[in-house]
């Protein structure tokens, strides 16, 4: 709790429903003085050169936002 | 992802691409064959063939289960197990039938689950891109450790340039922000106050703008948040007990 108190956030290896792949959970104490548990995934970021620009390709806003693929991991 | 509009401190604006970002793959699935298996949606069953279809033609749960035994009443060999690409969904009333005009309703609902109001749902429009104003330099920064512990990231998008000039333009906003050590407000809006709707009809979002450089590389984040990491109040004694 001291830690958490002098701002240390802690993550782990995170798997609700088990499977291969666990996400990644992190506990840390809000602004409100409760701990949380926040889960997410790790994205690959990139630092981007001169050389390196954008796409530029049509917005894909006609495009349904339904993301209901298999996860395989729940396998 | 979109093009969005950009000011930097000096109300210079220019377009830039929002990308998102992709999650780290560390196990990838193949078949027996080595091949990469990948997602693929099937039809299971028409609504001709669903239970409430099999129910009225039967008459009864019984009557179902025993056309179940003594068929397959449930699958349509012709369309059972295709492809399902390009596919929309529609709405249906109560009588099966696909409605057209529909009003959809959004459920506000309290920190602790409960109702709190339903309205008519908005049809937002993007507030990002370039046709609208753009995202102005807010000025107002807040710890990394601020955000941390105020709100919840949900997602986020790298902001990337599309020619030279767009490249300068933002390697100086992420020199910018890295000196400052936080990140900055985004909003929409002439006062940059206004949740960032970055799709017709999507979320809305708070932003938070972070710079990063590595010599002449930069990279500039954009965290999204829509929630806010806060613990509901408890309920008032007696209230949620069963009576």
């Amino acid at each position: 709790m001291e830690k958490l108190k002098s701002g240390a956030i802690f993550w782990f290896p995170f798997s609700y429903r088990g499977g291969v792949v666990a996400n990644t959970g992190f506990m840390l104490l809000g602004a409100d003085g409760n701990i949380f548990m926040c889960v997410g995934n790790p994205t690959d970021i990139q630092f981007i050169g001169l050389r390196a620009t954008a796409a530029i390709l049509p917005d894909e806003e006609a495009a349904p936002a339904e993301d209901d693929s298999m996860d395989f991991s729940m396998v | 992802m979109p093009e969005i509009s950009l000011a930097n401190n000096k109300a210079r604006d220019a377009a830039v691409m929002a990308e998102s970002v992709r999650f780290q793959t560390l196990v990838r699935w193949i078949d027996a064959e080595e091949r990469q298996a990948t997602s693929a949606r099937l039809l299971k069953a028409t609504i001709d063939n669903d239970y409430e279809t099999l129910l009225k033609k039967a008459g009864s749960p019984q009557a179902v289960a025993q056309a179940l035994v003594d068929g397959d009443p449930e699958i349509d060999l012709e369309s059972a197990c295709t492809f399902m690409r390009d596919s929309k969904r529609v709405y249906i009333n109560s009588d099966r039938q696909v409605v057209y005009a529909v009003t959809e309703i959004e459920i506000v609902r309290n920190p602790d689950g409960s109702e709190r109001m339903r309205r008519e749902k908005k049809n937002t429009l993007p507030n990002v891109n370039v046709e609208k104003q753009p995202l102005l330099w807010s000025g107002k920064f807040m710890s990394k450790r601020e955000v941390a512990t105020k709100f919840v990231i949900v997602s986020k998008l790298q902001i990337m340039h599309i020619n030279g000039l767009t490249y300068d333009f933002l390697l100086g906003i992420a020199r910018e922000l890295e000196q400052k050590n936080s990140l900055m407000l985004v909003g929409a809006g002439p006062k940059a106050n206004q949740p960032l709707i970055l799709r017709r009809g999507s979320l809305p979002y708070r932003g938070f703008l972070e710079g990063r450089t590595k010599g002449d590389e930069y990279c500039l984040l954009l965290h999204l948040s829509n929630l806010e990491l806060k613990a509901p109040a408890p309920a008032p004694a007696g209230e949620g007990k069963p009576s």
